[in-house]
């Protein structure tokens, strides 16, 4: 099993639980691609979990993510991933090392 | 005896600074194969330095209970140290001569003890080449990282050159990607943010986002990867190199990690990794 919780993973030095970057799913669009869950085959990090009924993905794993990577939101034929700005999440994890 | 790589924190401020700068001197003077670290040196990754520590069983003297230097030579990425705090071990009242000695007496034990270890078999250790690369084996996989480089946490590195940046993928990246068969780099002239995507990698495994480690404007393409994208795989920290920049704010490589710290990190993905991919 590669899929546990590591709390003690870290990215640019900050707690990896402290950084909110993981894909966003627009429910409206999603429609796990008629059960093909495209986004889930191109993730190498377990980050996504399908649903079945009605047959939409769902973010099982978010700090699973690599911080920064939005390769699955080019993936998604709905355009249904969408992430935090990046620009934010540089700012807090700044401020997070700042703060050590 | 094992090559011993002896670090004094030698700071002349601490209780027990001076101290162990004579220990050092005074054990060095009596077995060749000891070698007295310098924890200036260090800091600033003198390759030889670095070496040294890497490849040495090391033993760490701290004069006071901040132990600077056990966190230095682990920040660079040196495993299994035997750290002695000096003040701990020695009574005020003693003389220089007895605390010199007791504390030899300690380094001695702690060498004969990590030779009675180091029989038994422990994770690989890092060793540096010539060429300024610290090498750690995973499995049956090689990995390699450049010193004087920085590294991201996405697996980028950045390299200074006079006033610009030059860019690329690790050794790390290259293998996880496997064969690259195309490299698109945006356009020059594009500014790009630290985080941001400044093209993308394809290979025979997956398609990865070229993230940016640092903020600049992109100047330059390596043209040679339009017919030789396995540059990448085959010299990522030389010819395989990706873009230069000119860089927004050059305090962003304080965000980024050194050699030694990129070598620990990337040890432990590869163990994940590439050490599932081998008993898969």
């Amino acid at each position: 099993m590669t899929t546990e919780s590591k709390p003690e993973k870290t990215f640019m030095g900050v707690d990896r639980l402290k950084i909110p970057w993981w894909p966003r799913i627009d429910y409206d669009k999603c429609n796990g691609c008629d059960g093909e869950y495209d986004c889930l085959k191109f993730c190498p990090h377990r980050v996504y979990k399908p649903l079945d009924d009605p047959k939409r993905i769902e973010v099982e794993n978010p700090y699973n993510c690599v911080v920064f990577c939005k390769a699955c939101q080019k993936m998604c034929p709905q355009d249904a991933i969408s992430f935090p700005e990046k620009s934010e999440i540089l700012k807090l994890i700044k401020a997070e090392r700042g703060t050590r | 005896m094992p090559k011993v790589y002896l670090l004094p924190c030698a700071g002349y401020d601490r209780p027990g600074g001076a101290i162990t700068r004579m220990v050092a001197e005074k054990l060095a003077s009596s077995n060749k194969e000891m070698i007295i670290g310098s924890a200036a040196s260090l800091s600033t990754e003198r390759p030889g330095e670095v070496r040294d520590l890497l490849s040495s069983k090391t033993v760490i003297l701290d004069g006071c209970s901040l132990h600077c230097a056990t966190k230095l030579a682990e920040s660079k990425g040196a495993k299994s140290v035997k750290s002695i705090e000096v003040t701990e071990h020695i009574a005020s009242s003693d003389s220089e001569e007895q605390k010199v000695d007791a504390i030899c007496l300690l380094v001695e034990e702690a060498i004969r003890e990590m030779a009675v270890d180091s029989k038994e078999p422990t994770r690989p250790r890092a060793e540096i080449s010539d060429s300024g690369e610290l090498t750690a084996q995973i499995d049956k996989f090689k990995l390699r990282v450049r010193e004087g480089y920085y590294y991201s946490d996405n697996d980028f590195w950045a390299k200074v050159e006079g006033d610009k940046i030059r860019v690329g993928a690790s050794d790390l990246l290259q293998q996880m990607t496997s064969d690259i068969y195309y490299v698109e780099i945006d356009a020059i002239g594009k500014t790009v943010e630290l985080g941001d995507e400044a093209g993308r990698i394809e290979s025979t495994k997956t398609a990865i986002e070229i993230i940016s480690p640092v903020s600049g404007v992109i100047v330059e393409h390596n043209e040679r990867l339009v017919d030789s994208p396995e540059l990448v795989n085959e010299s990522p920290y030389d010819e395989g190199w990706l873009y230069m920049m000119e860089p927004l704010d050059l305090s962003e490589l304080d965000l980024l990690k050194t050699a030694g710290e990129y070598l620990e990190h990337a040890s432990e993905r590869a163990h994940e990794e590439l050490g599932k991919k081998a008993t898969e």
